[in-house]
Parts: C-alpha cells; structure tokens; sequence
C-alpha cells in the first residue's frame, strides 16, 4: 500500500514539524486543536455507540467520559492514533478486495457482503483523508502565522 | 482496533444474508410444487426456515441467524390421477403441500425485507458520509 504510507509519512512529518512548532513557543492555542481534535473522536465514537445501543444521546452523557488529557503519559500519541487509522483503512481494503475476488472467482456467491466491504473501505478512506486534509489545514495555519 | 464507521453494518449484512437463504427456499418450493418423487420416492415436502438471534462478540450487535430449516407438516393434497407414474393402487397421487400463491407472498415478504436491510446499509453510508463532509 505505497498511497497510504505515503500519507501516513506526510502525516507523520507533519505531526512532528507541528509539535516542534507548538515546543517551540507556539503553546497552548495549537496543542489544544489536537487536543480538542482527539476529544472529539471519543465523543463521536461514544455517542456511535449510545446510537448503536438504541440509548438516549445528551450532550452532558458525553462530557462525562473519561478522555485522556495531553500530558497523560499512557494516553496513545496522536501519531499512534493516525498509525492505527491507516492500519485500519488498509485492513478493511484488503478485506474488500478479498471478497470482490471470491465473488469473481466463484469462490462465494455473498454479493452484499462484498458490497459492503467495498463501503466500509471506501468510507474509511475519506474518514483518513478528512483528518489529512484537517492536519494539511493547520499545518498551513502555522506556517503563516509570521506574515 | 475495532471501529464501526457505518453503525449497524453487521447486524444488517446477516439479515441479508438469511434473506437470501430465505428467497433461496421459497425458490425451492416453487420449483418443486409439482415433485411427486424426490430422491428417497417420497413426495416433496414444502421446506420452512426459522430465524433467531445471536450476539456478536465483536461489535455487540444482535445478528441474524438461520435457526432450523424444517419440513411443513401439513398434509399433502391426493389427487385422483390413474395415468401418473407415481400414482397408487386406488389412482391416487399424492401432491406436496406447496401453495404457490403462499410461496409468492413469502417471497415478496422476503424480498422487500431485503430492500429494507440494503437500505439501510445505504442510509448508514450516506450519514458516515454526510459526518465526514461537515469540514467542508
């Protein structure tokens, strides 16, 4: 998978040139972004969940978790998490080409599920490429911030 | 890592799945309304499917499963036909107990439920894709 670990460099480097920025001086404001941006992942994937379970959503069931804070030295770095979502789009592409290939071959005549494999791979690929473009976004904004 | 980006994915793929088992025997019983002497020289019996529920481990939704597929006991229908090849010593034939008129509403019911489940898979996706174009 050459794209992905290409992104996943880009990605990478970006990472580490932002938090050499934010080492750099450029605190508070931009470590909150991913902060807030991580935060953010919990809360959906919380009230996915709550969504999924048939449960009530509310805003204040979702404050409540327990988020790991920056800082925390357990909690997994934001390169750990954009590693685990390549790991995760290239697994579910692979799991769809599996599937279109035994529905080629003969092998297995489950046509849904390898349209929904084909799915899940293609929507986790634009959540990947959502939070490339989101990390290119901020990245941009730090790099103007002297003009 | 395990993630469910499109909420409701499993639990809909094995309703399509046994849908399809479903469409699958009604297919067979059509077919087979007129099977006087199967394999065994028995008549043909109309098949049934039953589904139920199993937990998956993974995601912690509630999926489909198949289970039983068992024979209709109601009686067969004899016919009064002296020149079958099946028939007895009285003429009789004995018929299965496939009503295609029932067969085909098994089948619509059977096919719209599939409609249903894909589109929900379809719905599942257009939400995963209206959440990731809200930066845009």
């Amino acid at each position: 998978m050459s794209l992905l670990d290409s992104i996943s460099g880009g990605n990478m480097g970006m990472l580490n040139q932002m938090q050499g920025g934010a080492n750099n001086g450029l605190n508070t404001q931009d470590m909150d972004f991913l902060k807030s941006f991580s935060d953010a992942d919990k809360i959906a994937q919380d009230m996915g969940n709550r969504v999924a379970d048939g449960q009530n959503v509310s805003a204040s069931s979702a404050s409540s978790t327990n988020l790991p804070r920056l800082g925390d030295s357990n909690a997994p770095s934001f390169g750990d998490m954009i590693n685990g979502l390549v790991d995760y789009v290239d697994d579910k592409q692979q799991t769809s080409r599996d599937e279109a290939q035994k529905v080629m071959t003969g092998e297995s005549d489950n046509l849904h599920q390898a349209m929904i494999a084909m799915q899940e791979a293609s929507v986790s690929m634009d959540l990947l490429i959502e939070v490339r473009n989101k990390l290119v976004e901020s990245y941009k904004e730090l790099t103007s911030m002297q003009t | 890592m395990s993630m469910n980006l499109l909420p409701g994915i499993e639990s809909t793929a094995s309703a399509l799945n046994v849908e399809k088992v479903r469409m699958n025997l009604v297919a067979q019983n059509i077919a087979n309304a007129n099977t006087t002497s199967d394999s065994d020289g028995n008549v043909y019996k109309r098949k049934v499917i039953s589904f139920g529920t199993a937990l998956d481990k993974a995601t912690g939704a509630e999926k489909v499963v198949i289970n039983s597929i068992e024979e209709d006991n109601t009686p067969t229908r004899w016919v009064y036909n002296p020149g079958h090849p099946d028939a007895n010593e009285e003429g009789m034939v004995e018929m299965p107990n496939v009503e295609v008129s029932r067969e085909m509403v098994d089948m619509i019911t059977s096919s719209r439920s599939y409609e249903a489940n894909l589109q929900m898979v379809r719905t599942s996706r257009q939400i995963a894709k209206q959440v990731l174009s809200i930066g845009q």
